[in-house]
This record gives C-alpha cells, sequence and structure tokens, in this order.
C-alpha cells in the first residue's frame, strides 16, 4: 500500500461520500423496528471500494464511517451495533468476494443480511433485557432483517455494479491521468 | 464504445447468488412460519389502555370492539378499535394525531402512545387484571 498523497486524497474523498450516502439513508424513515438498526442502503460505496481499491480501504473506510456517523449525527450508544455489523459484514463480503463464484450481487447480499444479523445479536441483550422474548428474537426479528437484508443488497448491487463498470481499475485511471497532465 | 455499452446492461449474476438469495429466504420463511405456529400456543392476549399510568379499559385481542375514551377532564377523546387481533386508534382530537398515524398494532408488546392524552394502549400476553369500569 503506497501511502501518497494523492491516495490519502482518495481515502478521504471515498470516506466522505460514504458518510453523505449514510446521512442520506438517516433521512429516509425506514422503520426497521429496533432502535439505531439500519437497512445498510449506504453499503453501495463500501462495496464499490472493496471492488476497485481493496479489502483494507473497504473496511477501514466503512468502520471510520460508522465511528463519524455515530458521534455526529446519531448516538455513541448505537455505535456497537453499527460498529460490529459493519466490521462482520466486511469480513464476509471480502471472503465471498475473493471466491469467484459470487458476483457482486451475492457479495452484497450476503452483506446485508450479515450486517443485519449481527446488528441484532449486538441489540439482543438490550431487548431481552427490556421484555423481549427470544422467541420474538428468532421468528419475528431475525426473519424481518434476513429479507431487509436481501432487498438492501440486491439495491446496492444494483448501484454498485453500475458504479464498478462505469469507473475503471484503479491503476488505469492514475495512468490516463499521468497522460492528460503531461 | 458500442461493447462498453452492451455489457453494462447485463447483469453478473451467477448460480451462487441466485442459490444464496434462496437459502437466505428460505430461512427466513421457515423463521416465520415457526412464529406463527408458535403464536398459536401461546396464552391469551389482552388490549389494556392505560391513562397516566392507570388501567381504564381491557379487552380480549380477538374481541370486536369499538370504543371511544375520553380523557380524565373530559376534553378529549380517542376512538379505540380493536378487530380480531388488530388495535388500531380510528380517529382522536389531540393535536399531531400521532396515535393514529401510529396506525394497527397486532402483536404482544407493541403499544399505541397519545402523548397529549397521556393514553398508552398495549397489547399485553398474560392473565386478565381487574379494571375499574366506568
Ligand atoms: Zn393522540
Amino acid at each position: 500500500m503506497k501511502m501518497n498523497s494523492g491516495y490519502i486524497a482518495e481515502c478521504g474523498l471515498l470516506l466522505a461520500l460514504a458518510v453523505i450516502a449514510a446521512y442520506v439513508e438517516m433521512l429516509i424513515p425506514v422503520d426497521l423496528m429496533l432502535p439505531g438498526i439500519k437497512a445498510g442502503l449506504a453499503n453501495c460505496v463500501i462495496l464499490f471500494i472493496l471492488y476497485r481499491m481493496g479489502p483494507l480501504q473497504a473496511m477501514m473506510i466503512s468502520l471510520l464511517r460508522t465511528m463519524i456517523m455515530a458521534f455526529a449525527f446519531t448516538s455513541p450508544a448505537v455505535l456497537i451495533y453499527s460498529f460490529s455489523g459493519a466490521l462482520i459484514s466486511i469480513i464476509i463480503m471480502t471472503a465471498l468476494s475473493k471466491s469467484k463464484a459470487f458476483s457482486v450481487y451475492g457479495v452484497s447480499m450476503a452483506g446485508g443480511v450479515s450486517h443485519n444479523i449481527t446488528q441484532l445479536i449486538a441489540a439482543s441483550y438490550f431487548m431481552l433485557s427490556s421484555g423481549s422474548s427470544l422467541s420474538d428474537l428468532l421468528t419475528y426479528y431475525l426473519p424481518i432483517l434476513i429479507f431487509s437484508g436481501i432487498a438492501a443488497g440486491i439495491f446496492n448491487a444494483i448501484i454498485a455494479d453500475i458504479l464498478i463498470k462505469r469507473i475503471p481499475q484503479k491503476k488505469d485511471r492514475i495512468k490516463e491521468d499521468k497522460c492528460t497532465h503531461i | 464504445m458500442k461493447e462498453e455499452a452492451g455489457s453494462l446492461k447485463r447483469l453478473p449474476i451467477k448460480k451462487a447468488d441466485i442459490l444464496l438469495a434462496l437459502i437466505l429466504s428460505v430461512t427466513g420463511i421457515f423463521l416465520l412460519l415457526i412464529g406463527r405456529l408458535n403464536a398459536g400456543e401461546n396464552s391469551r392476549l389482552w388490549v389494556r389502555g392505560y391513562q397516566d399510568g392507570v388501567p381504564v379499559f381491557e379487552y380480549p385481542a380477538d374481541a370486536q370492539v369499538r370504543t371511544t375514551i375520553h380523557t380524565p377532564d373530559k376534553t378529549g377523546i380517542n376512538v379505540v378499535v380493536i378487530d380480531d387481533n388488530k388495535v388500531y386508534v380510528d380517529s382522536a382530537d389531540c393535536p399531531g394525531k400521532d396515535c393514529v398515524k401510529r396506525g394497527i398494532i397486532t402483536r404482544s408488546g407493541e403499544e399505541i402512545i397519545c402523548l397529549p392524552h397521556r393514553l398508552v394502549i398495549r397489547i399485553e400476553g398474560g392473565e386478565g387484571i381487574d379494571v375499574m369500569a366506568d
């Protein structure tokens, strides 16, 4: 990984984009009935980074984004949900993207569902202690989160697929840049 | 350029993607079905209304009821409808009408809150309690 200024600028730009996408998602009143749990529609930016820059950059930007969101717009109290969800989903998406069996659609769905299930697990202690039953968690919230994860995954894959096809690999882009600058 | 435009339209979906979507969907449907079967074995559900935390009405959730709840000072009303395990506030004269906008609740633990009228309507499981009827 080269730490030149262009690289750092690009990471910062993509982090800003990821935060904006998450902020826009926050404005959409998609109520999943659970406090602090989001469908993860902003994950398309992370998917694009995973495919175009690599897993390390995607993980870094994804985790930084959840922290910025928690401290700037939502609440540090929900950071445990979003952070664990982001961490597990990026690990699973990286693993699936390495295997050539899945396209960006499968990777995105797996990311969306694992994101939601991790958030449910993180929230389960609070939910169980405030009156929800375990069977409610497993037979009501879990299936809803699975279906919303699939839906969000497909949505993100459509966006990321377009981005990946329209914006070329980084090394090709740098060559183009150099040509135009000289 | 033409080739690029063609590849933009083609979806890259692979067999493994479809298999994954199927497995996840079947798991979700399976869990929902188990929930449905379990719900039948649960104890009876009640719809209870609390004004300032004091129980003001109680009906079995599977009843057919349309009742008007007056605030203690008789200045405001909430029309509560219970229709075969569906509970909602049909109309109210509170500012904002958040209780009406809340829509239908069906599950144990769910509640409709009318903050201006200090009224909470909740679906609860367990035994019936004695409510002072007026
Ligand atoms: Zn109201």
